[in-house]
């Protein structure tokens, strides 16, 4: 709160617990989701244009979610104990039901991987299905472990986990357009021309998703604030924090206008919608808006003075 | 049958001339190394000269009823005992931070030479030992109170009786035990503004 | 009514913790349902019991009973005495951090001769019968004029060994640092009613005046003092006015706080006491029965004296004056609390006389609630006592014939302009190379050898003023030594408090007791009998010997098991005086004091303006040091847990001065005092400012107990690494962790800038007569 006549004489304020591991974690686990979802869509549909990607995806998931739960796992103060988590489980504690998902989901995205790489289509579709609940959440749960440590106002919002989602989704379907546009750039050369041309017009119908998901991000975001503006004070100093305060260069900056804004008229504006090297470039700038935001959230949510 | 124990600690503000006892008791009783503390002063200078005063309050985990810290521990390394306090097993406990970043009052910390997580567990040691917590039993002016409050005849019960007190934000619904009486609002309030520089020392420095 | 529950229920909680805290303290730990309240400590792990010796605190002069507990010979945590009726089970922070001191990682624990030039910090460690031959050597070398040795101390009232030492050596130059407190209302108080001290009895007032102390924050009997001044404003209700120059905690928690213009609060006491003579409020009786002037004799001194002048000189409105004045003396018991601040002045005698007159003419002397006399035991000086040497210039200063205590300050301006030549210079607990007024001049004096040819250093630490020694001998801390405490009790009864190690001496320490036994045997054989106890404890029992209560309830061996005494029969004896009057010249309080007036001084309270306040330019301010309850003097600074708290001494300043001086809040500022006659140049040190509304426009404040350049790491904020000591038992993790160097710095030492300047009658420093200019540094 704001006390002009106020002076702290003395006080005492202990080290932020949460460090960027925590965001790291946060940002891989999204972008493993991301991929997860896009690659069980294009197995869904089952056409073959979609194969390629669908193929990458299935085995991006696994993988980034094989190095989030290192970054969680550095973060303990008493690493060597991590298995505590399963033997001394807390149903309260959305860590310990994150615990289990964090186990379940790479296993099963093991499985549905080598179901799609050996072309096992309706294992795959079964599998895909199955998987998105365990791929939502597992980030999803990320979101709720901020929403429910109440104590931090920028977190304990009932849009928290949604937004965390959608943003998963921004960043994952960033990272599959970067990886296709690359493998399209220099490793799709044999492919005939038409198949090439159908591949890239795929790749920038991805990008135009990912700007629509960026607009819901964008709504949540608002309507996120919006609230927090308006419920109680430390709630509205949350706000203001990352309006104005010392994490508004990054929020408004780098999550909004460079992450959110940009890479939408690149992927909509009408000169840039065709070319990939925007969809690329956007893809760049989401990834890193998706990042900064997690900072933003793991770092900035814990500055407000408690005491 | 006797009513359950529940713990609960009582801080006459009209009492506590923030002499910083407290600190050091706990520094000692607890073994709390340099960088962080268990409990400590918040102390707020308010007006404009010579209208002008000083506010402060002792800080202290409140044991809660409601303990978030424990709901949200994922080994139940924290967990609540019969007597309502709130305990940390230090063998359990991963590190983690979660329930760090999920109290509402900033009173946990990690023990920066052992490497797990601490706060203040109305010394837990004592109080089955017989002898109240280490801060009440320094207090010169004996500001700290600690008992049993369902014992309607401990003083803890009576001084709640008695006279108003407040908690620390309220609205957070975790049913503090350390219950304040004739705290400033301002002392009591998360003042928003750099930590200054002071008449009585130092902090430990917000770090990133 | 919600008062009337807790002052009953702290009556019965008090009684109850009696009966339960001295069982529990001797007796297995009582498996009660009500918690006990002090005095035991259990592992934390097992929950077993500690083992526990009770003693006495020495990390400052209140002298609080506190208990040591060990786990396997190591001091693990120190906790208040019960049974030690000042204190009462509780302590302060600096003496639970009492523990720090004794495991400094810099802690001296082996003796060390110089090497090379004085002061460079070059020593080689020597054996304990090489110190003592090396000192015995020098001691012999002046045994001809045995009045060369002089000895410095903290409190020469207390320091009893040392004065044995020295005079059995043949020298009468024991000295103390009174001077530098309280000499003052020492004299003060001596010259009224004839006993040096007082006590406010706080506990039972109804009204409280405070001038210029800050006893919720630092005290004489601080703790003891503290808890029963909290009792008498909660539980009694009592009404608190406090008069200074800044906020304090204890005007923070004051009814009325008013700040006065500096060096005038005499001004203030004796308009209010003008104002109570004139609204005939005063005691008339006991003014006619016991003091030596008639009411109206005082009353028309006092007329000089009106609110309307007051207001003019002090800042407080007349109209608080009155109001204050006839609220103090409508109002019975009531009393005044004054110290350092109030006596540390240049008037501060006359300061005291003005004060305790208020007390006086209202008939609260040695009432229940009022302005008590000190009830402190005599401890007997041992047999055979040595006789005391003839006074010297350094006992009795010619220019300052009033004052009953020794000024240390004249005895080195003495020394320094060769007036009194020195052979052997002895400083024990005692570092006035950092605590003196004027530490730039003690320091050249004891560099200088042709001054000081030759200077032993007793004590554990490495401070200022054993930097400039010859040899140091490594002195266990107090919690590894013997001696029997009294003090002014603020309960109004005497008691004694015995001081026993609570550990063994580390390393190879040595008590100062085992220093001078070991000294004397060897310098001369007519010292030698002065020092013929068996051990420290037979001293200490010789001592006691004069209480006959405490011999009979079982003398040592009942304080080595207690920790203190008090005759439980005893009441506080209001009104003790009614038996034989005051011990002054006339028997009465002298009002009028025949020996002030003998000495040509004023013999009536009478207001002196500060010379140095007149006329103070608008850029000159008034610098007030003022302690903390977090560190003592000079002696705290290598307690880490204190100064992790407190190890900074920003200048606190005014927004409207701040403003003017173009000075924002956290800028660098230097403070600078002009030369004073005699001095080449002027004198600064460098801060920070804080900026608060909490003080007067006119002052800066700053606290002091901070800015060491000596004492070792942790005094100077730096991080110890575990691998640099080499003294297991002194190991300690956190001291890897020590920050606040880094993240703030450790502050100044203002006695730099303090001049040396004493009160013509009391002889004691004028701490707070310092002008000084502030600008941006
Ligand atoms: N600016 C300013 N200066 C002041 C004052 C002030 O208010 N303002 N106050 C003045 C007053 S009132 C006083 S009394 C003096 C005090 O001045 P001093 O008497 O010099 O200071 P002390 O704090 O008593 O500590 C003296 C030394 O005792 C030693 N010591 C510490 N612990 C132990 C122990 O356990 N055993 C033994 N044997 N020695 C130990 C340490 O070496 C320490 O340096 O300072 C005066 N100086
Ligand atoms: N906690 C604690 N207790 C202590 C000590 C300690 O260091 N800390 N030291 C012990 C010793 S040795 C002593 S002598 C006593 C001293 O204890 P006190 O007598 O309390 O001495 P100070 O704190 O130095 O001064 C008291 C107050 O005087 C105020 N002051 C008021 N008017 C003036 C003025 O006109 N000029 C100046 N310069 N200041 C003014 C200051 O703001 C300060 O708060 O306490 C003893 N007890
Ligand atoms: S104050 Fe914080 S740490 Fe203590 S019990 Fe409550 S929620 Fe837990
Ligand atoms: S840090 Fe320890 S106590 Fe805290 S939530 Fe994690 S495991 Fe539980
Ligand atoms: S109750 Fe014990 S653990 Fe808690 S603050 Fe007090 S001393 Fe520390
Ligand atoms: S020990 Fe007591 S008086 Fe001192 S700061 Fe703590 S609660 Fe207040
Ligand atoms: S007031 Fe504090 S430092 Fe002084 S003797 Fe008592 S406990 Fe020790
Ligand atoms: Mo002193």
């Amino acid at each position: 709160m704001e006390h002009a006549d106020v002076n702290v004489v003395y006080s005492v304020q202990h080290q932020l617990p949460l460090v960027m591991y925590i965001g790291q974690y946060f940002f891989f686990t999204g972008l493993s989701a991301g991929s997860f979802v896009i690659s069980v869509i294009a197995t869904l549909l089952g056409r073959k244009e979609f194969k390629p990607i669908g193929k990458i995806t299935a085995l991006l998931a696994p993988c980034l979610l094989i190095i989030a739960p290192l970054n969680l796992i550095l973060d303990l103060e008493q690493p060597l104990r991590f298995w505590h988590l399963f033997l001394f489980y807390n149903w309260t504690s959305p860590i310990t039901y994150g615990s289990f998902l964090l186990t379940a989901y790479p296993i099963m995205g093991v499985i549905y991987a080598v179901m799609v790489y050996t072309n096992r289509q309706n294992a795959a579709k079964i599998l895909g299905i199955l998987g998105i609940p365990l791929a939502i959440s597992v980030h999803g749960y990320t979101g709720f472990i901020l929403a429910l440590a109440k104590a931090r106002a920028l977190w304990n919002t009932a849009a928290m986990p949604t937004i965390f989602l959608v943003s998963a989704m921004v960043s994952g379907i960033g990272l599959v357009v970067i990886i296709a546009a690359v493998r399209w750039k220099w490793f799709d050369k044999k492919a005939n021309a038409e198949t090439r041309e159908q591949d890239k017009r795929l790749i920038l119908q991805l990008a135009q998703f990912m700007a629509y998901v960026i607009m819901l991000d964008l709504f949540l975001i608002l309507s996120d604030i919006l609230v927090l503006l308006t419920a109680h004070s430390d709630a509205f100093e949350a706000g203001m924090l990352i309006l104005t305060g010392n994490f508004a260069p990054l929020f408004v900056g780098v999550e909004i206008i460079m992450g959110s804004i940009l890479p939408m008229i690149l992927v909509l504006g009408p000169k840039s919608r065709k070319s990939l090297t925007a969809a690329v470039v956007a893809s760049i700038l989401v990834n890193i808006g998706v990042y900064a935001m997690r900072f933003v959230m793991v770092i900035g949510g814990q500055t407000i003075p408690l005491s | 049958m006797a009513k359950k124990k529940r713990y609960a600690m009582v801080i006459d503000i009209r009492r506590c001339i923030a002499c910083h006892a407290c600190t050091v008791a706990c520094k000692a009783e607890m073994a709390v190394p340099l960088e962080v503390n268990t409990t400590w002063l918040k102390i707020v200078e308010k007006g404009t000269y010579p209208d002008v005063r000083r506010f402060w309050i002792p800080r202290l985990c409140n044991n809660c009823t409601d303990a978030i810290c424990a709901r949200n521990c994922p080994t139940q390394a924290t967990y609540k005992r019969d007597d309502g306090i709130v305990v940390v097993d230090q063998h359990r406990c991963i590190g983690c931070k979660y329930c760090i970043a999920s109290c509402p009052y900033d009173v946990r910390y990690i023990n920066p030479l052992k490497n797990i997580v601490q706060k203040c567990y109305f010394c837990s040691h004592r109080v089955d030992a017989g002898l109240v917590p280490a801060c009440v039993e320094s207090c010169p002016t004996r500001a700290m109170v600690f008992g049993d409050k369902n014992d309607s005849k401990s003083e803890v019960a009576q001084l709640l009786a008695a006279n108003a007190t407040v908690v620390l934000k309220k609205e957070m619904q975790t049913d503090p035990q350390v219950f304040y009486i004739n705290a400033d609002e301002t002392a009591m309030s998360n003042v928003e503004e750099d930590i200054n520089y002071y008449t009585e020392g130092a902090l430990a420095k917000l770090r990133i | 009514m919600l008062n009337i529950t807790r002052r009953d229920f702290l009556k019965l909680g008090a009684a109850s913790a009696a009966v339960l805290t001295i069982e529990s303290q001797f007796g297995p730990i009582a498996k009660a349902v009500e918690l006990i309240e002090g005095g035991r400590s259990v592992n934390r792990t097992s929950g077993l019991p500690r083992s526990f010796l009770p003693s006495t605190c020495m990390q400052c002069p209140a002298g609080c009973g506190n208990i040591g507990y060990v786990e396997e010979s190591r001091l693990v945590k120190i906790g208040g005495n019960t049974v030690h009726i000042s204190n009462q089970g509780t302590l302060c922070a600096r003496g639970q951090a009492g523990i720090n001191a004794l495991y400094d990682p810099d802690r001296l624990l082996t003796p060390m001769r110089r090497v090379g030039q004085r002061g460079k910090n070059n020593w080689e460690s020597i054996t304990w019968d090489q110190a003592y031959a090396d000192v015995t050597q020098h001691m012999t070398a002046i045994k001809a004029n045995p009045g060369s040795f002089v000895y410095l101390t903290e409190n020469v009232a207390r320091d009893n060994l040392g004065r044995r030492f020295t005079y059995s050596f043949g020298s009468p130059n024991a000295l103390g640092a009174a001077a530098v407190y309280d000499a003052n209302k020492l004299v003060a108080t001596e010259l009224t009613w004839g006993a040096a001290g007082d006590m406010p009895d706080v506990s039972h007032s109804k009204y409280i005046l405070v001038f210029g102390a800050n006893p919720l924050e630092s005290n004489p009997q601080f703790v003891g003092l503290a808890r029963r001044m909290i009792d008498g404003v909660q539980l009694n209700q009592a009404k608190l006015v406090v008069f200074d120059v800044r906020l304090t905690n204890t005007s923070t928690r004051a009814n009325e706080a008013h700040y006065v213009n500096p060096g005038t609060y005499a001004l203030v006491a004796l308009s209010m006491a003008n104002v109570i003579m004139q609204e005939g409020l005063h005691d008339a009786a006991f003014i006619e029965q016991w003091t030596n002037v008639s009411a109206a004799q005082l009353a028309q001194h006092l007329a000089q004296y009106t609110p309307e002048r007051a207001e003019a000189e002090t800042g407080v409105s007349a109209l608080v004056i009155r109001r204050v004045a006839t609220e103090f003396a409508a109002t019975h018991p009531a009393t005044t609390i004054s110290d350092a601040m109030l006596s540390g002045m240049p008037n501060g005698v006359q300061n005291e006389r003005a004060v305790m007159l208020l007390n006086i003419i209202t008939g609260n002397i040695d009432v229940k609630g009022g302005l008590c006399m000190p009830r402190q035991y005599n401890l007997a000086e041992p047999n055979p006592a040595p006789p005391i040497p003839a006074a010297s210039v350094l006992t009795n200063p010619p220019d300052l014939p009033l004052a009953s205590q020794q000024s240390i300050q004249s005895a080195i301006q003495l020394i320094k302009n060769r007036k009194f030549n020195v052979g052997v210079l002895m400083t024990h607990g005692y570092n006035p190379a950092y605590s003196n007024p004027d530490t730039g001049t003690v320091e050249d004096v004891l560099k200088d050898e042709t001054l000081i040819p030759y200077h032993i250093a007793v004590t554990p630490f490495m401070n200022e003023t054993a930097m400039l020694a010859d040899i140091i001998l490594p002195e266990t801390t107090y919690l590894e030594d013997w001696s029997a405490e009294v003090r002014s009790s603020p309960e109004l009864v005497p008691y004694v408090s015995l001081r026993q190690p609570v550990v063994p001496p580390l390393d190879s320490a040595v008590s100062f007791f085992d220093i001078a036994t070991q000294l004397a045997s060897r310098i001369q054989a007519g010292m030698a009998q002065y020092f013929a106890f068996n051990s420290a404890s037979d001293y200490v029992t010789a001592q006691i010997s004069s209480i006959p209560g405490l011999v009979k309830a079982g003398g040592l061996d009942y304080l080595k098991q207690h920790g203190a005494w008090y005759d439980p029969k005893t009441r506080p004896n209001y009104g003790a005086y009614t038996a034989g009057g005051f011990s002054t010249p006339s028997g009465k309080i002298e009002v009028a004091s025949s020996r002030l007036a003998a000495a040509n001084f004023a013999a009536l309270p009478t207001y002196e303006p500060v010379q140095d306040f007149k006329d103070l330019k608008e850029s000159e301010l008034v610098l007030s040091i003022y302690d903390t309850a977090l560190q003592t003097d000079a002696k705290t600074a290598n307690c880490m847990w204190l100064d992790e708290i407190l190890h900074d001494n920003p200048v606190m300043i005014n927004p409207v001065t701040a403003a003017r001086l173009g000075i924002k809040d956290g800028d660098p500022v230097k403070v600078l005092r002009a030369a004073k006659a005699g001095e080449a140049k002027e004198r600064s040190v460098e801060s920070t400012a804080f900026v608060t509304e909490g003080i007067h426009p006119q002052v800066i404040a700053m606290a002091s107990g901070v800015g060491h350049t000596a004492f070792g790491s942790v005094a100077q904020g730096e991080k110890v690494k575990m691998s640099e000591i080499d003294n297991v038992e002194l190991k300690d993790p956190n001291l890897e962790l020590i920050w606040w160097k880094e993240k703030g710095g450790t502050g100044v030492n203002t006695k730099q800038i303090v001049p040396a300047a004493a009160d013509p009658i009391g002889g004691g420093q004028a701490w707070g007569s310092m002008v000084v200019t502030v600008a941006k540094a």
